[in-house]
């Protein structure tokens, strides 16, 4: 029975269905969760959203004239690193 | 496809528009804009970027962005504590002082998804083997 659902979960896979899984380890065990996520890698896919997501985001922040100090981003572990000493 | 792991540098880059890399990060995505390709990124990623863009960036932007990233349905998050352990170990095979547990985890989650292509600015990633975009 168990594996009956897990195929059909396979099946319907989708990007919210990942979060789901992903987020609620109550419902779905992590194996369970990297199967499907392996399955839905091996599907084919033509999207192209993801970068339209990305753009808008950005698109968002020149709108909104945010700014950073010039040395915030260069280096991520240098900005670990200044935060906890 | 192509799928692309988004490390946190990315998200904080392409909310600072003043800075160097906010041009080189949109320069990437027209890269890889055209063709198919899914988008990930790991819980533990998108707690670094808000912290930052809210630290250094903005003053409550960085609860918007956490939100907009987990919700949307075109980029897929990976929880970080399904990688934690793996994470940990792999840390303590690092030669490098400066590659953080966060580092660690986001390679063990491409190294699981088969992830190579990354989107990052970090250095680390291509001393681990994977490419960076751009």
């Amino acid at each position: 029975m168990q594996t009956q659902t897990i195929t059909v979960r396979l099946d319907k896979i989708s990007t919210n269905l990942l979060k789901t899984a992903t987020q609620n380890k109550k419902q779905t065990s992590s194996d369970i969760v990297r199967k499907a996520l392996k399955a839905y890698l091996q599907k084919p896919s033509t999207s192209q959203n993801g970068a339209e997501f990305l753009t808008a985001m950005a698109k968002d922040a020149q709108d909104a004239k945010q700014s950073a100090p010039m040395d915030t981003i260069k280096n991520m572990d240098d900005y670990l690193y200044q935060k906890t000493t | 496809m192509t799928n692309i792991f988004v490390d946190a540098d990315a998200f904080v880059a392409l909310n600072a528009p003043n800075h160097p890399l906010y041009l080189k990060a949109k320069t990437i995505i027209d890269s890889f804009s055209q063709t198919p390709h899914q988008l990930f990124t790991c819980t533990y990623a998108i707690l670094e970027a808000a912290t930052v863009i809210n630290m250094h960036i903005k003053k409550g932007l960085g609860p918007i962005i956490a939100q907009q990233i987990t919700e949307n349905p075109h980029i897929t998050v990976i929880s970080g504590d399904e990688y934690l352990r793996n994470g940990i170990q792999k840390m303590s095979a690092q030669t490098s002082k400066n590659v953080s547990l966060n580092d660690c985890v986001n390679f063990c989650i491409a190294d699981d998804l088969g992830i190579k292509h990354i989107f990052s600015f970090d250095k680390h990633w291509t001393k681990n083997g994977y490419t960076l975009l751009g």
